[in-house]
């Protein structure tokens, strides 16, 4: 019981404050790590298993597992505990509902209810998942609550209908108390030791669930597959730090990567083994017959430093935003004007381009920041990109036309320009939202450029899907460079 | 008549609700599978002599299920029900506690981190050490047996055990065995005679239930060991978008569950005459 209440609070502490004390950027990633050793340089290529920098060692994209573990605990909480609460509610109220009122609608009830329980959660949950992804992260939560709610009600209503039959409440309805308020007042009060400890083994079987949905590499954003765009920079393309999507490349590298692989696998089951004593403690405390019960009055204690605790981690989920060390626009253009002059000297800059992904609704951030410069004396150009927008992983080559860019008529930009955030949510304001959610996969790209047509240079925010490979672009929507006023929409269907 | 209206209420019904639910979310109109179908390593994952499209993949996959599945509850039977009733006859507090406690750890940790840690043990030892104890993955009936069922057996085993020592230990202390002891008889022929045989329906329950539970973890231990039985082939069916072959799985599934939740019910109702 103190057990489980110590690691449930630290579960919470770790959701509220982790992402401030990880030592590194949970999304920064590297496909090559390069490390300072006395007997000189060594480059290691990610996963890379613990040593003195990387703690927990790093995942398949070079990333910090230890930052990636603390960092991504809140998110996991947040999903995990709404969740749980969900289910609770949909069973405590089904439940209360057929065991007090009973009759046909009971009956229905049942049935639907071991239907779904016929179905294995795992599947079921997955299946919903898949169906629900449209609606983002409402939807993954929604698809781990519509599971695993039968077994509460048919808890509750067990539970109700023996409460039912008690003499006080017998008494209250011979003096004629309205079955509504019985209900609440009564049945309720008399059932929620119980419901405590429901909820808290709820909230452990919702977080296995989502750990095995990882496994098969099903998570809250994003999918697993091997890139190929620069080489094989790893399996996992996703930036949300959420511990199911940190199991899904478990099976990768468990030939060669086994421990570092089974880190937060230990997390996990350490978070639901404490949901389970703390779930077990609450039983024996409420059990008048149990040698652990609790008075009423610490019972009480109990229940409101769980609920005072989790309402004070909710406002800190929401509050405590650390901002990430992704390069923005601007830093990026600076980073790259000095490479380009150190390569190119007296290079001009002429185009930046920011890529955007559907995968990465979670995570607002671009997927790729692309700047391009010609070269002082001839027509070359150079292209220097910055993957997840990380300051770490450059990579920087002549041009190749892989982008419908039309070079030869782009002007080079002056400095002072509005970052790619106001042309992003003018564009998505304009209907881009929408058809993000009509095509899926699909790629959002914001290209600051100045076309030769036109006075000041412009953001061009164009929304498209990736068919056969190829890009499809569906609609663009520009934006002034400078002043950061929408000039138009064009849909090309 | 009875039976035949529980069955239609506990069994009939709830399967057509669970088509239902099936069938709507695996339309084609309503799912995308294209991030399964991008998880190149999920859908390359497969038994050496089988695959997807294989006409028989069905009637394959399930049986190399079942058969994993039957291997497993007969080991958690075979330890957990001789465990329960030593634990619930033996007298050594110490002892009974130690295995109380690792009864517990056993049902709380997910049947994942079992399956997976195996697993990591069993590659630590091959790779750092160059001792091969069974096979790590794949299908096959002999030690390729060994892990998964382990694996997947040893929540199940956990449950069995409790329930099974808190029948026991109730019986033991009813006033027909007291009688028994008073008597003389033989503590082996009370057991055998008395105690088992009212022990039993409580036993079958568990069994049933954990079987169920079981039954739930199967598409884990099958991704994990590369097994490929009915929950691998399911995950890899909605990424291929063989959606029919993919509804056929899950209502195998809810089938197989409604059967195991109808047994469950029989047993206890025994239970209840037996009362």
């Amino acid at each position: 019981m103190l057990l489980g209440l110590i690691g449930v609070l630290a579960l919470l502490a770790m959701g509220v404050f982790g992402s401030l004390v990880a030592p590194f950027d949970p999304n920064a990633g590297t496909s090559m790590l390069a490390r300072d050793f006395p007997n000189g340089m060594q480059f290691r290529v990610p996963p890379t298993l613990p040593d003195d920098l990387h703690w927990f060692g790093t995942d398949a994209l070079g990333r910090d597992q230890l930052s990636r573990i603390l960092a991504g605990a809140k998110l996991t909480l947040a999903v995990v505990l709404t969740a749980a609460l969900v289910r609770l509610g949909i069973g405590l109220t089904l439940g209360l509902v057929s065991g007090w009122y009973g009759g046909p609608f009971v009956r229905a009830m049942t049935i639907v209810a071991s239907g779904i329980t016929a179905i294995p959660q795992l599947l079921l949950a997955m299946m919903l998942v898949l169906v629900t992804r449209d609606f983002g992260g409402y939807g993954f939560i929604a698809s781990l609550a519509l599971v695993g709610w039968p077994e509460i009600a048919e808890f509750v209503r067990a539970e109700s209908q023996r409460v039912k039959a008690q003499p006080y409440i017998e008494a209250a309805r011979a003096i004629g108390a309205p079955g509504r308020r019985i209900v609440t007042g009564h049945l309720v009060r008399a059932l929620a030791p119980q419901l405590l400890s429901v909820a808290a083994l709820e909230t452990g079987s919702v977080l296995v669930l989502l750990a095995e949905l990882g496994l098969v590499g099903v998570f809250l954003a994003g999918a697993t597959f091997l890139l190929g765009d620069v080489g094989i920079s790893g399996t996992l393309k996703d930036r949300a730090p959420e511990w199911g999507q940190m199991l899904g490349t478990i099976q990768f590298f468990a030939m060669t990567q086994q421990l570092g692989t089974l880190i937060p696998a230990l997390f996990v089951v350490l978070a639901a083994a404490s949901f389970a004593l703390l779930a077990d403690g609450l039983r024996a405390a409420s059990d008048p017959f149990d040698p652990q019960r609790l008075s009423p009055g610490t019972q009480n204690i109990v229940a409101k430093v769980l609920a005072g605790a989790l309402c004070l981690s909710a406002v800190g989920f929401v509050t405590v935003n650390v901002p990430t060390s992704a390069l923005t626009m601007e830093q990026g253009r600076e980073l790259s004007a000095k490479t380009a002059n150190s390569a190119w000297p007296g290079s001009v800059f002429v185009a930046g381009v920011a890529r955007f992904t559907s995968f990465s609704e979670g995570v607002p951030r671009p997927y790729r920041l692309t700047y391009y410069y010609r070269r002082a004396r001839g027509a070359e150009i150079l292209r220097i990109g910055f993957q997840n927008a990380d300051r770490l992983s450059v990579e920087v080559r002549q041009y190749e036309s892989e982008d419908e860019i039309d070079f030869t008529t782009l002007q080079p930009l002056p400095a002072g320009l509005v970052s790619y955030d106001i042309p992003l949510v003018k564009a998505e304001a304009a209907g881009g939202a929408v058809f993000r959610q009509a095509q899926r996969s699909s790629v959002v790209r914001a290209i600051v450029t100045w076309p030769s047509d036109r006075d000041t240079p412009v953001y061009a925010v164009t929304y498209g899907g990736t068919s056969r490979g190829e890009l499809t672009f569906k609609q663009v929507c520009c934006v002034n460079a400078k002043s950061g006023e929408a000039i138009g929409t064009l849909r090309l269907q | 008549m009875a039976f035949l209206w529980s069955v239609l209420l506990n069994a009939v019904l709830p399967l057509a609700v669970a088509y239902l639910i099936i069938s709507f979310l695996v339309d084609p109109a309503n799912i995308d599978t294209s991030e399964l179908q991008t998880n190149s390593f999920l859908m390359s994952t497969h038994s050496i002599f089988r695959n997807i499209f294989d006409p028989d993949i069905l009637a394959v996959s399930v049986g190399a299920s079942a058969i994993l599945l039957l291997t497993s509850m007969a080991g958690a039977i075979a330890v957990a029900v001789p465990a329960g009733i030593l634990y619930a006859w033996s007298g050594r507090r110490a002892l009974k506690a130690v295995a109380w406690s690792i009864s517990t750890v056993a049902a709380s940790l997910p049947t994942f981190f079992w399956a997976v840690a195996l697993e990591l043990v069993m590659i630590l030892l091959w790779f750092k050490l160059g001792i091969r104890v069974v096979a790590i993955a794949g299908f096959g009936i002999d030690d390729h047996l060994v892990l998964p069922a382990i694996a997947l057996g040893v929540r199940p085993a956990a449950y069995i055990f409790r329930l099974t020592a808190t029948a026991v230990d109730e019986i033991r202390h009813t006033d027909y065995v007291r009688t028994a002891v008073a008597k003389g008889l033989p503590s082996g022929l009370l057991l055998v005679r008395h105690v088992l045989p009212n022990a039993a329906p409580n036993i079958i329950a568990a069994t049933v239930l954990g079987a169920r539970g079981a039954l739930s973890s199967l598409a884990i231990v099958d991704l994990v060991y590369v097994w490929g039985g009915a929950g691998l082939v399911f995950v890899q069916a909605l990424g291929s978008r063989r959606l029919v072959l993919a509804t056929e799985l899950a209502l195998t599934f809810a089938v197989a569950s409604v059967l195991l939740a109808l047994a469950a019910d029989l047993a206890r109702a025994r239970v209840r005459v037996a009362a």
